[in-house]
């Protein structure tokens, strides 16, 4: 009983006292449905390239209940496949959120049986539980106290659902800091933007309303804090960038992108927001261009594997000095050509109408352009050094 | 303290006094504030009566086992990030440099069920916890409660590695779970896979179809 | 002056006692009708101090079998000197050349008495009381050995210093004290003590000896340098455990060493994790087979530990790559070795290789299956689990609330 007590006092100092409070509302959100736009390929792929893949990041160290390992003798052949599969593990975790409109309740009335009229004092919830069926075709429906029959409203399919399915990671109730204010912003403050994206995928389902504002929010907060390396390569960066490219403030974002040298990714930013937003721009070539000179992050991050089992050797035998040059300067001649385009793309924007932090992404452009000079004049002496031949 | 053992002990107080007079004070009060009493005391006994009773019970030297003073979050918080703290646990957790007496090669299997009875320390060997007052389990303390979770199961400690006893880890419990709810302490969320087609595909061919 | 000083001591305990009253130092005059027995010679003026408190404090042989004599209640004789000094007594006296200068400034210093200090007496009574019984050296619970107060599991420091090498961050700990006896031609059973300890810098450079000596204490100190002398480094794969799961043995003892991952301590024998603690490995499992003789499992964990190959040398061996799955990593595959030849490395290998099976050397470790306790199929666990069945949830239940107050 003392530990009850003991608790209780607990409670009653308690500054953050957990309330009846609700979140306050992200000023952007979806004004009409993005689905459409968001399942588009190209728009995906478009996505998929701007998240990157970085191995380690997507397979860092997890808490697991069992954290033992295994050594296992493999030939070349079986790690082959053992990378194809990883790779297919890794865009399978990268797996993007879907994002839906916000769906709206509507009454779908079976019957009323006005003879039923208090036969119970509690309603009567009905539920299909046969094994297998998806979520979304699970019929659930509910007897009032009046006699009416009618669909259950979607608040209760998901709790039922929860309660014969349970979804590992979902809690019967809203967790608090979803729920309270200062909770959430001290959590958005200290940069827990993973945690919490992660913890409303679970939560939520994304039709409700309240999943589209948490999302809202911490983008929202993201686009002032500028952390945006936090979430890349992991499976919320395509929403992230999808949502700024919806709502026309993707110049922070393609900032940070140009300063950390991913001017590819720069670049299909753009082109997203000229395709989102219909603008009469050429961006379709540009595109093409740049995927020919690259590979997609899935065949990039295959082929650092690759590399990675080569021994010393061999290594100098199939790439010889070149691939060494590649290696130490971090970019390829293809890579410095993409560049080249993308560049000429990034310039266009910025001077078209649609930038609105002109000075400092010109800036960046500036430094990076110098940066850039500098490391093909190396490249190529290095190159010649070595008597291998430049294009 | 209980009504009870107050009055007895101001007869207590009483007795001696008036068979020994002032040679009881300075005894008692182990020379803390012994001068100051002693002045009070030549001056008129009747006044001092009901005053000796109330300074010899709290300006005595502090009880090391008493435990009713509750100490607020705030201080608990301070204390684990001041000097005080990293000169008693140096670099170490709470709960390493303790370690449970038993008889016998193996320790029962359940700890004990609290160190704290009545107020008061109760054994001679608390828990981790329970020996340092300012170790203030509760969900805003996360500095304290992160020594208690495993870095790799991300699992709330056992009770037989840390040694708390069983209302300590009771209260460990609830203050990490409050501390993951309100999001102060992050933990592995768990991976939910999407069926696309439950969001976007099937409807649209059912619309074709009908 | 310490027997003199003890014939008081004991003269004023025993005064009860005695009845007549022994004054030695005063001569009776010889009085007829009053006749004083008296005798210039006992044992307090004959016994040096050392025997007549080995009186007082030995126990005698049969309590001694018995283990008397030991631990908290034991007592010790006591220096009955301390606290004394020449020249101050019961009298406070002014004695000019012992106490005082004989000249100060011009006057001589003459003897007189002085204010008569009462607090002395009781004071040297004190001290006296206070050195009284043997007292247990106040050990931090960690530091603590294996079993009670013995040595074997305690530290004894790190290894004295050799010239200007000096052992920093190092510390050795006993294994293993015990007496041994061997039989002299002169002297018959000679006993002496073993001490076997190892010393270690917790960083894979450690050593072990055991050492031979009449005393603990020098035996202790033998061993610990001799230790200190015979270091051999150890490889640790990732600072905090061995490379692969191995087989070792000494003698009849088998042990079969399996590599554990991060956070899962030292499973094994207490004297293999000591070792372990000292080597600097912090997650093992080991599971002793045979004997289970101290000096033949550290012989054995040694070797075994100095046997360890590392994965490229595993690699080159088997032409084959190393990977290791972890599954904290989602289980993705870690490339620790890629053997140096590549020829014919495509080919799968004629028969499957087992990682295990290789490291252990084809050795097969005996897995038990649990022995279920006695009452499990009795009618009265059943009935135990079903009345139990409805509190299953009763803890979750119980914290739920107490979170959501």
């Amino acid at each position: 009983m003392s530990l009850f007590r003991h608790i209780r006092s607990l409670n009653a100092l308690q500054i953050l006292r957990p309330g009846r409070r609700h979140l306050s509302t992200a000023s952007l959100q979806y004004d009409q449905d993005p689905q459409p736009l968001f399942t588009d390929a190209e728009t995906q792929s478009l996505l998929q390239s701007m998240t990157q893949l970085q191995l380690d990041k997507v397979f860092r160290k997890r808490t697991v209940p069992d954290n033992s390992t295994e050594m296992k003798f493999m030939t070349p052949d079986q790690l082959e496949k053992e990378f194809v599969q990883a790779i297919e593990k890794a865009r399978h975790l990268l797996q993007m959120p879907p994002i839906v409109k916000v769906k709206v309740d509507t009454e779908r009335l079976i019957s009323k049986d006005a003879a039923l009229k208090d036969f119970a004092s509690t309603k009567y919830v009905f539920t299909d539980i046969t094994y297998g069926l998806p979520q979304s075709e699970r019929k659930v429906v509910v007897r009032e106290s009046d006699g009416t029959l009618a669909y259950a409203n979607l608040e209760t399919v998901k709790r039922m659902n929860q309660l014969y399915f349970p979804l590992e990671g979902r809690k019967s109730y809203i967790p608090r800091m979803f729920t309270d204010e200062e909770l959430l912003k001290s959590a958005l403050d200290t940069h827990k933007y993973e945690f919490i994206l992660d913890r409303a995928t679970v939560q939520y389902e994304p039709y409700e309303p309240e999943f589209h504002n948490i999302l809202s929010r911490v983008f929202e907060h993201l686009n002032e804090s500028k952390q945006f390396d936090l979430l890349r390569s992991t499976r919320h960066f395509g929403p992230m960038a999808f949502f700024y490219a919806w709502h026309r403030c993707i110049d922070d974002l393609l900032y940070d992108m140009i300063r950390r040298d991913y001017l590819h990714n720069a670049a299909e930013l753009i082109a997203l927001s000229y395709k989102i937003h219909k603008i009469p721009l050429d961006y379709r070539s540009t595109l093409e261009q740049i995927s020919a000179l690259r590979s997609t992050p899935a065949e990039k991050a295959l082929e650092d594997l690759r590399n990675s089992i080569q021994a010393p050797e061999e290594r100098q035998r199939v790439g010889g000095i070149e691939q060494e040059i590649h290696l130490a300067i971090g970019k390829t001649e293809n890579d410095f050509a993409s560049d080249e385009i993308c560049l000429k793309f990034i310039e266009q924007y910025i001077a078209s109408e649609h930038a609105l932090k002109k000075v400092q992404l010109e800036l960046a452009i500036q430094t990076l352009k110098e940066v850039n000079l500098e490391k093909l004049q190396l490249f190529k002496g290095l190159k010649k050094a070595h008597g291998v031949n430049v294009n | 303290m209980l009504p009870m053992a107050r009055s007895i002990l101001n007869g207590l107080v009483q007795i001696t006094r008036s068979s020994r007079g002032a040679a009881f004070h300075t005894s008692s009060l182990m020379g803390c504030k012994a001068a100051d009493t002693e002045s009070n005391n030549t001056g008129d006994n009747a006044d001092t009566d009901a005053d000796a009773t109330e300074s010899s019970t709290q300006s005595s030297v502090p009880d090391v086992n008493d435990r009713t003073k509750v100490i607020p979050v705030e201080s608990s918080i301070r204390y684990l990030k001041s000097a005080a703290y990293k000169q008693t646990y140096g670099d170490g957790f709470v709960w390493s440099q303790y370690r449970r007496n038993h008889k016998g090669m193996y320790a029962p299997r359940k700890t004990r069920k609290t160190c704290i009875r009545q107020g008061k320390i109760s054994t001679g060997n608390p828990c981790p916890i329970c020996r340092d007052e300012y170790l203030v389990l509760d969900h805003r303390n996360t500095e304290l409660i992160d020594q208690f979770i495993s870095p790799h199961s991300g699992e709330v400690l056992s009770y037989s590695k840390t040694g708390l006893c069983q209302k300590s880890h009771l209260r460990l419990l609830v203050a990490v779970q409050r501390a993951r709810d309100y999001g102060l302490l992050t933990y592995d969320v768990p991976f939910r896979e999407y069926d696309y087609s439950e969001y976007y595909g099937q409807p649209k061919q059912k619309q074709q179809k009908s | 002056m310490n027997s003199a000083l003890l014939r008081g001591f004991l003269n004023k305990t025993w005064r009860t006692s005695i009845l007549v009253p022994l004054k030695t130092y005063v001569p009776q005059p010889p009085v007829l009708l009053n006749l004083n027995c008296s005798r210039n010679t006992s044992f307090f003026n004959k016994l040096p101090a050392e025997d007549i408190w080995r009186g007082v404090t030995a126990v005698s042989n049969a309590g001694k079998k018995r283990g008397r004599g030991k631990g908290t209640g034991k007592k010790t004789a006591k220096d009955l000197n301390r606290g004394q000094t020449i020249g101050l007594g019961k009298k406070n006296f002014v004695w000019p050349g012992l106490n005082s200068p004989i000249i100060r400034g011009n006057d001589l210093i003459q003897q007189q008495p002085l204010a008569e200090n009462l607090e002395r007496e009781k004071n040297i009574i004190k001290l006296r009381d206070s050195m009284g019984g043997f007292r247990m050296m106040k050990l931090n619970p960690i530091d603590r050995g294996w079993s009670g107060s013995k040595m074997p599991g305690r530290s004894i420091g790190p290894p004295d210093a050799v010239g200007d090498e000096e052992f920093e961050s190092f510390d050795t700990r006993v294994l293993e004290n015990k007496i041994v006896f061997i039989m002299k031609g002169n002297m018959g059973r000679k006993r002496r003590y073993s001490v076997l300890s190892v010393t270690g810098n917790g960083n894979g450079l450690a050593g072990f000896s055991v050492a031979k000596a009449p005393e603990v204490r020098t035996a202790l100190r033998k061993s610990k340098n001799r230790a200190g002398q015979k270091l051999i480094n150890i490889d640790l794969c990732e600072n905090r455990t061995i490379y692969h799961d191995f087989y070792t043995g000494f003698g009849k003892t088998k042990i079969f060493c399996f590599k554990k991952p991060e956070g899962y301590g030292l499973v094994c024998h207490r004297a293999i994790q000591t070792i372990c603690k000292v080597v600097g490995i912090k997650d093992l499992y080991a599971k002793i087979e045979g004997s289970t003789n101290l000096q033949h499992i550290v012989k054995a964990f040694f070797i075994g530990l100095m046997r360890q190959k590392s994965y490229q040398t595993i690699a080159n061996a088997t032409n084959l790559h190393v990977v290791e799955f972890q599954k904290a990593t989602n289980g993705v595959a870690q490339i620790q070795a890629v053997p140096l030849t590549t020829e014919a490395t495509n080919k799968p290998p004629n028969r499957i290789i087992d990682f295990m099976q290789y490291t252990l050397g084809n050795k097969i470790v005996l897995k038990k299956k649990k022995i279920a306790p006695f009452y499990v199929n009795t009618k009265g666990h059943t009935l135990y689990q079903i009345k139990q069945e409805r509190f299953r949830n009763q803890a979750n239940v119980r914290l739920h609330k107490l979170v959501n107050q």
